[in-house]
């Protein structure tokens, strides 16, 4: 992996592999805002991926990513700690593999058409157009909220509250073209730019693509990434007429100790609840057969950990008293040697098999330079295995409950 | 060991059988870390009714593949054979489908003797009790909940149920809480038996580890295992009428959005060959994805004109037992919507699709089957369930690449609407 800032605040990273037949271009910008514009960062998401000025339909977009090989755009706009990034992650095949030399050439030319010349280059943008976007993006926000589980844990997000919300109430009406548009120039010219390739690719042969497709120039910020919660209980119960009651649960942990202790944060979090033989998956659905499902996930940029969960109205009591049961015998040391090391095995197979997916390693990329991770796969994994148990009770000691959140099945 | 060489594509695939008929495929693939093992029976959902050698027809109850799936979990000692997989540092997982059931797991370990062993070993014993067939119930009918949740889902699954009369597509592969709640010990045994035997498994790896030493590991485990004389049963199914079995139906649930689902029940194919029947599968998907979706020029105006959201959506199959179409959307009138589908199919009848759009699609099509030699879990699931349809995906590719644009438009041209079930979802 090389990385490069080429422009001030633009940085390359190349990740040259044989492994893969496809190649991956991906785009990330990153910036912090505190205005609440969720709404306008994901339309412009949408006006990326609609059309352009040289590809003026959506269909016309299509049909030239098809004949290309069936590349690949997508574009998303998204919350990472204090930050907020618009990613443009897109894929080619290697053109070796279909008998045509020019496919990265032409799928770089694509990306610039979209990326450089939006629809509104003549200063307008067709209003049907802007419309359908907004009442796609309402319908999105609907269908949502009507998957129960998707509804509990935007809600869950929304409890933990803070300037940087994980989430905030999308307000789409009153979105217009011209604030999309002022948002796309703050992007263009302001954020950090990380172009990540990935692939069987020529390094040279990229940056020559760079320059002449991906004309940033350099700019000046200060970006902030990782953001703390302030410490304070919420809980709220919501009923609703549905199959099943979602629970979910957010924790904080400190984020020095995160800082300093991140593998342990890791193998404590997959002991709690981040493979099928942790704590809260055996005692809860193997033991008790009380859910489907039950997990937990870390949110290191937010230090942050999540539990969640579908069951029974009847045992939502029992469960959340098994879910502090679990969490206490972590902190007081109470599991096995042997459930530990196989956790730090999984972690290190699923850190391992990354390495085997073009998505992650692409991602991966753009995560570690942004947060200045300097640590390599194989020093992780050394880390990884140096965790011992009291590492682990450590940092669980300063976990605390952040939201208790259900969402309940509604009696008939 | 057969190998054969994909030189365009740099693949190498390694076949062998053993002596008791266990398939065994090994994909090398020496720059990957991880290694993605698949045993699996071609036993899906839709394999309900079994006729064994004397001709006797057993039905079997709603979701009991999916249940199997469940507890082959459970080794003799009683421990979770997930945590025997955890504490090997490797991922283990399974799923029942309409047309199988697998199980795998990945690792990144270069030694994969125990890990390969345990899942040749607990695909290959089912070892429960009656204890433990219960408790697992509740599991089972909270992950039936979950499922029921998604509007989307209800409304296909609505749909299936309204158009076919007594084809297995009508029933959930969960099956539902009563079909649940009534499977027995026994009746998992019996479908064990029958459905399991290694003559009707395959195992698919796709590795960096030299396929010698996979195949050794497996014959050695298998040598050591004996199994009793397989009699092969096979899936039979009732007559199913051409009508529907219902033409309108509604679903009340508690979502903000109102939708619509209109499945179309055409004939099934009369073809011979899986080859026959794959170029058909292939053609159907390009017909559709060429005409439903937004590569369509007309699909714009559609949307301009509020005829579709953005929801708008299809879903079609086919086989020698059916073949579907579903159109689909969240609606604010269900007339409306329910004119303009048949207006539309008007028109795809009398116009069809262009040439230009025939060829584009075959590209992103190929280009699909491609990009899933870099998945390795996909390929070896992708692999296993192409096994099935008796067509490997290098053919498919193959397939793809001879489909004219003629075929396309005859194919169309065969299309028969005029039977068809209306499900419509709202508060």
């Amino acid at each position: 992996m090389s990385i490069q800032e080429i422009k001030e605040n633009v940085f390359v990273t190349i990740n040259s592999t044989k492994k893969f037949k496809d190649i991956c271009v991906d785009i990330h910008f990153s910036c912090n805002s505190l205005k609440h514009d969720q709404a306008a960062r994901s339309i412009l998401a949408s006006v990326l991926m609609e059309s352009c000025s040289r590809y003026d339909t959506r269909e016309k977009l299509l049909s030239a990513m098809m004949q290309n090989y069936g590349s690949k755009l997508s574009c998303s706009s998204y919350m990472l700690g204090m930050m907020r990034v618009l990613s443009l992650r897109t894929s080619v095949l290697n053109g070796k593999y279909v008998n045509d030399q020019e496919s990265v050439y032409k799928h770089f030319e694509l990306i610039h058409e979209v990326l450089f010349h939006p629809l509104w280059e003549a200063k307008q943008y067709p209003e049907v157009l802007f419309k359908n976007l907004k009442k796609n993006l309402k319908l999105e926000i609907k269908n949502n909220n009507d998957r129960p589980i998707s509804y509990a844990n935007k809600e869950a997000d929304k409890l933990l509250g803070g300037q940087y919300a994980i989430v905030y109430d999308v307000k789409v009406k009153p979105v217009t073209i011209e604030q999309v548009m002022d948002i796309y120039e703050t992007i263009l010219h302001n954020a950090r730019v990380d172009i990540v390739i990935t692939g069987d690719v020529d390094s040279s042969e990229m940056m020559h693509y760079i320059n002449q497709f991906f004309p940033f120039k350099g700019r000046q910020l200060n970006l902030l990434t990782r953001y703390c919660f302030k410490k304070r209980l919420r809980e709220k119960v919501v009923e609703h007429k549905m199959q099943q009651t979602q629970l979910q649960q957010r924790y904080l942990l400190d984020k020095d100790i995160l800082l300093k202790n991140y593998e342990a944060c890791v193998v404590a979090n997959a002991l709690l609840g981040g493979f099928s033989n942790s704590l809260l998956f055996s005692e809860i659905r193997e033991k008790r057969g009380l859910c489907y499902y039950i997990y937990s996930q870390l949110s290191d940029v937010n230090a942050m950990l999540k539990i969640y969960t579908g069951i029974a109205n009847e045992s939502i009591e029992l469960v959340q008293t098994l879910i502090q049961e679990q969490i206490k015998s972590i902190q007081e040391g109470q599991f096995s040697e042997e459930t530990l090391n196989s956790c730090k095995r999984l972690l290190i197979n699923a850190l391992k098999e990354g390495e085997d997916s073009i998505y992650t390693v692409s991602y991966r990329s753009y995560v570690k330079n942004i947060l200045k991770d300097t640590v390599s796969i194989s020093q992780r994994i050394q880390n990884i295995q140096n965790v011992q148990k009291d590492d682990v009770v450590f940092v669980f000691q300063h976990l605390s409950l952040q939201v208790n959140y259900v969402y309940k099945q509604k009696d008939d | 060991m057969n190998k054969i060489t994909y030189e365009q594509l740099n693949e190498c695939l390694c076949e062998a059988s053993c002596a008791n008929g266990l398939k065994v495929v090994i994909w090398h693939k020496p720059d990957f870390n991880t290694t993605m093992c698949l045993m699996g029976t071609h036993f899906g959902s839709l394999d309900y009714q079994l006729k064994d050698k004397d001709g006797k027809i057993h039905v079997l109850k709603k979701g009991i593949a999916h249940f199997l799936e469940h507890k082959m979990f459970e080794s003799l000692e009683g421990e979770d054979i997930m945590n025997q997989f955890s504490q090997l540092g490797a991922n283990v997982n399974a799923f029942t489908s309409y047309y199988e059931t697998v199980y795998y797991f990945t690792t990144t370990q270069s030694q994969i003797e125990t890990e390969l062993s345990l899942l040749l070993d607990f695909t290959q014993s089912l070892n429960i009790t009656n204890a433990s067939v219960e408790k697992e119930k509740d599991i089972i009918v909270q992950e039936l909940k979950m499922y029921l949740e998604n509007a989307d889902q209800r409304l296909m699954h609505e749909t299936y149920r309204s158009m076919y009369h007594t084809f297995p597509l009508r029933n959930d592969i969960g099956g539902d809480e009563e079909s649940v709640r009534s499977i027995t010990k026994e009746d998992l045994i019996w479908t064990y038996q029958q459905n399991y035997h290694p003559s009707r498994m395959t195992l698919v790896v796709v590795t960096p580890i030299h396929p010698q030493i996979i195949l050794n590991i497996v014959e050695k485990n298998q040598s050591a295992k004996s199994f009793d004389k397989y009699e092969p049963v096979l899936t039979v199914f009732d007559e199913e009428p051409q009508s529907v079995l219902s033409k309108h139906s509604h679903i009340t649930m508690d979502v903000s959005s109102q939708k619509c689902c209109i499945g179309f029940k055409m004939p099934p194919l009369n073809f011979q060959s899986d080859l026959e029947i794959r170029k058909q599968f292939w053609i159907m998907e390009i017909v559709c994805y060429g005409f439903f979706s937004s590569i369509n020029p007309l699909y714009e105006k559609w949307l301009q004109s509020n005829c579709i959201s953005h929801d708008f959506s299809f879903s079609n199959d086919l086989s020698c037992e059916y073949q579907y179409l579903m159109l689909m959307d969240n609606v604010k009138s269900f007339q409306k919507f329910e004119k303009f589908v048949f207006d539309i199919l008007k028109m795809l009848k009398t116009s069809g699709i262009s040439k230009e759009i025939v060829n584009r699609l075959k590209i992103k099509l190929t280009s699909e089957l491609v990009r899933i030699f870099d998945n390795p879990e996909h390929l070896a699931q992708r692999y296993f369930m192409n096994l099935g349809k008796g067509i490997s995906i290098i053919q498919d590719i193959e397939i793809i690449k001879n489909i004219t644009h003629e075929e396309c438009m005859n194919y169309i041209a065969s299309l028969d609407f005029e039977n068809y079930s209306i499900v419509t979802l709202s508060q």
